[in-house]
């Protein structure tokens, strides 16, 4: 019994994956074709991107939901920097020093103020909402004639370069989080904060570390963001909080691991992707596509849960 | 948890109850003297903000949807839970007892009930989900903002074809009336004061919050309480939902998302200044919130920093409430 279950739990998500992807061909008869399935990829790129970020401060066992803040803030910052006339790679890099800086903050809050991260990261959201609009006036900035989208949607050898990109990263973050002492460190701080500090590691370091390292990925996140929609929109930030939380999450239930890790936001990115992009062949309407997120993500949640269903409260 | 952990924290809790005691007062003094000194400011420098139009129209009015929504993020509170669905709720029921409203041709009270209903049925659904499920509050209210949002586009393009559904003249200009408004929140305020501080279930509810083990321990139906306090909530937010309807006048798609900040900010700083989560402390919250925002209003601010205003204002009381931790930690 205990066998089966563990099975329904590791492989819910490969077995979701198929089943869709095979329904999907069946009944939408340009789902299964090469430059649709390219498509699919890039689509699932930036949100795999983004969910990297966040899984990684999962990994040290906090949470940052000002992504949802700080991705509309820093596509603004960089649309108007290079409208301005600043020079791409500058405004590049003042925008990755934005998510720095407010990644570095956020982690001052959390390890030298010992302020939970759930709530303060949900405060810091709705400041950052609100600095975006002062910023902006609540308007979308609009990059046509500004940026080249060939340097990151143009194809390389046939696959566009995005999704390159997002598999290097995937390369890289594997390495570092699962392979590497430094990754081991990362989640012995996450799981065990105790442990941590009697083997000598020190936790606020390694969690500065993981926000930090968010907050690098959820500025690139921004950039492409930006640069796939050419123009910072008003929503890039709020359409983003429920995708993104539903991939980190779902991403702890593949591979039975129940830890946030890499792989798994791939794949549940993967799967994301793959729903978003079916819905729209499919003629469903729009809002259709969160609900069944919102329902995929209780639905991971609840089978990895079985068996182990303490109530759990929120510490102020 | 281990055993001993739990134990740790038991005594912590305790050394925070006594730290409490004794700074509930100052911190409750403090409250009401920087609401005063705020109030007699905006009173001498702002030019209109003590006159009985603005008060009861711009300040009181705004603030008691806030409240009704707030008060129900505060039972949530209570018991140690979060709700991010609550102004997805409000639009939700709002949206469905207009719809109800139109098609059937309904009076008020009707259409409270209608909304009350649905509701408290999408919080009876977190609340299972979370108190029965054992999934964290923060994941399934999230979902279920989107669900909210969906079913409301569904209810919408199913009654009219458009996002947005107007209401009869003599329903909506309830929602202009001082005394509908500000007595219906009164009502509401009180049912719920009586509910969570003089009753043996509101004594219940908050020994959930405070020990969930020792709740459990003294047979307490631990997970039935945590349940009820997302159904109370549900229905609180579609009082709200309601309110807001008829003071816009129409209900739409996406109503209420503004207040989702204001449900974060309003039951905190109660908290924050009568040092636990309670419906005084909220409509103290509410007060004050909204009159830093009128008075601002009048002299100038621009719309856009009210956001900024909020946001500000949260963070800082988090910033509070988490310095007092440390130095109640510190004085052991």
């Amino acid at each position: 019994m205990n066998n089966t279950k563990s099975v329904i739990q590791k492989y819910t998500v490969f077995g979701i994956l198929i089943a869709l992807f095979i329904m999907f061909s069946v009944f939408s008869s340009s789902f299964m074709t090469v430059s649709n399935l390219m498509n699919l990829l890039v689509q699932s790129s930036i949100l795999g991107i983004v969910g990297f970020g966040l899984a990684i401060v999962m990994i040290v066992g906090e949470i940052d939901l000002a992504f949802a803040g700080v991705i509309p803030l820093e596509g603004a910052i960089f649309a108007k920097l290079l409208t301005s006339g600043t020079p791409f790679w500058g405004s590049l890099i003042i925008t990755l020093a934005v998510g720095l800086l407010v990644s570095a903050l956020i982690s001052l809050l959390v390890t030298k103020l010992k302020l939970v991260s759930f709530v303060s990261t949900i405060a810091m959201m709705f400041l950052l909402q609100g600095v975006w609009y002062a910023y902006t006036g609540g308007k979308n900035i609009y990059l046509e004639e500004y940026l080249n989208r060939e340097m990151i949607f143009g194809t390389f050898g046939g696959v566009p370069k995005i999704v390159i990109f997002f598999a290097l990263t995937f390369v890289i973050l594997y390495f570092l989080t699962e392979q590497t002492s430094f990754g081991i460190h990362l989640r012995v701080i996450g799981e065990d904060p105790e442990s941590a500090r009697t083997m000598g590691l020190n936790p606020n370091f390694y969690k500065l570390a993981g926000f930090m390292l968010g907050g690098l990925i959820f500025a690139v996140g921004a950039f492409l963001q930006t640069a796939r929609m050419s123009g910072a929109l008003a929503t890039a930030g709020s359409d983003m909080l429920l995708p993104v939380m539903t991939v980190t999450f779902v991403g702890q239930t593949v591979l039975g691991m129940g830890r946030p890790n890499i792989p798994g936001v791939l794949l549940a990115a993967l799967l994301l992707g793959m729903i978003n992009n079916a819905f729209v062949l499919l003629r469903l309407p729009f809002w259709s596509v969160p609900m069944i997120e919102g329902v995929i993500l209780i639905l991971a949640i609840y089978l990895t849960n079985i068996g182990k269903c303490d109530v759990i409260q929120i510490s102020m | 948890m281990t055993q001993t952990n739990r134990i740790m924290d038991t005594l912590q809790d305790n050394s925070k109850e006594g730290f409490n005691l004794k700074s509930k007062n100052i911190s409750l003094i403090a409250g009401i003297v920087v609401f005063a000194l705020v109030f007699i400011f905006f009173s001498i420098q702002a030019q209109g903000f003590f006159t009985r139009v603005n008060l009861i129209k711009n300040l009181l009015m705004p603030a008691c949807i806030a409240t009704v929504i707030s008060l129900g993020m505060t039972t949530v509170m209570v018991a140690g839970g979060i709700d991010l669905s609550i102004s997805s709720i409000s639009g939700l029921a709002g949206l469905s007892a207009a719809a109800v409203s139109v098609v059937f041709d309904l009076p008020f009270l009707p259409m409270l009930f209608a909304a009350i209903l649905v509701g408290a049925l999408i919080g009876a659904l977190n609340g299972a989900l979370v108190s029965y499920g054992g999934i964290s509050p923060f994941v399934v209210t999230l979902s279920v903002v989107f669900l909210a949002q969906g079913l409301q586009y569904l209810i919408a393009l199913s009654v009219t074809s458009g996002t947005y559904l107007m209401l009869p003249r003599e329903i909506t200009n309830l929602g202009s009336k001082p005394w509908f408004v500000i007595g219906l929140t009164a009502i509401f305020a009180l049912l719920l004061y009586v509910f969570l501080d003089r009753t043996i279930f509101g004594r219940y509810t908050r020994a959930v919050g405070e020990n969930i083990e020792a709740a459990r321990f003294s047979g307490i139906p631990v997970r039935l309480y945590y349940w009820l306090t997302f159904v109370i909530c549900g229905a609180y937010c579609a009082v709200g939902g309601i309110m807001l309807t008829f003071s816009e006048g129409m209900a739409r798609v996406g109503s209420g998302e503004s207040y989702l900040i204001d449900a974060f900010l309003l039951p905190i700083l109660g908290n924050t200044i009568f040092g636990r989560f309670s419906v005084e402390g909220t409509v103290f919250g509410a007060l004050f919130m909204y009159m830093i925002i009128n008075g601002l209003f009048i002299l100038g601010t621009p719309p856009e920093f009210i956001r900024i205003i909020k946001g500000g204002l949260l963070l800082a009381i988090i910033l509070v409430s988490g310095v007092q931790k440390i130095i109640s930690q510190e004085g052991n």
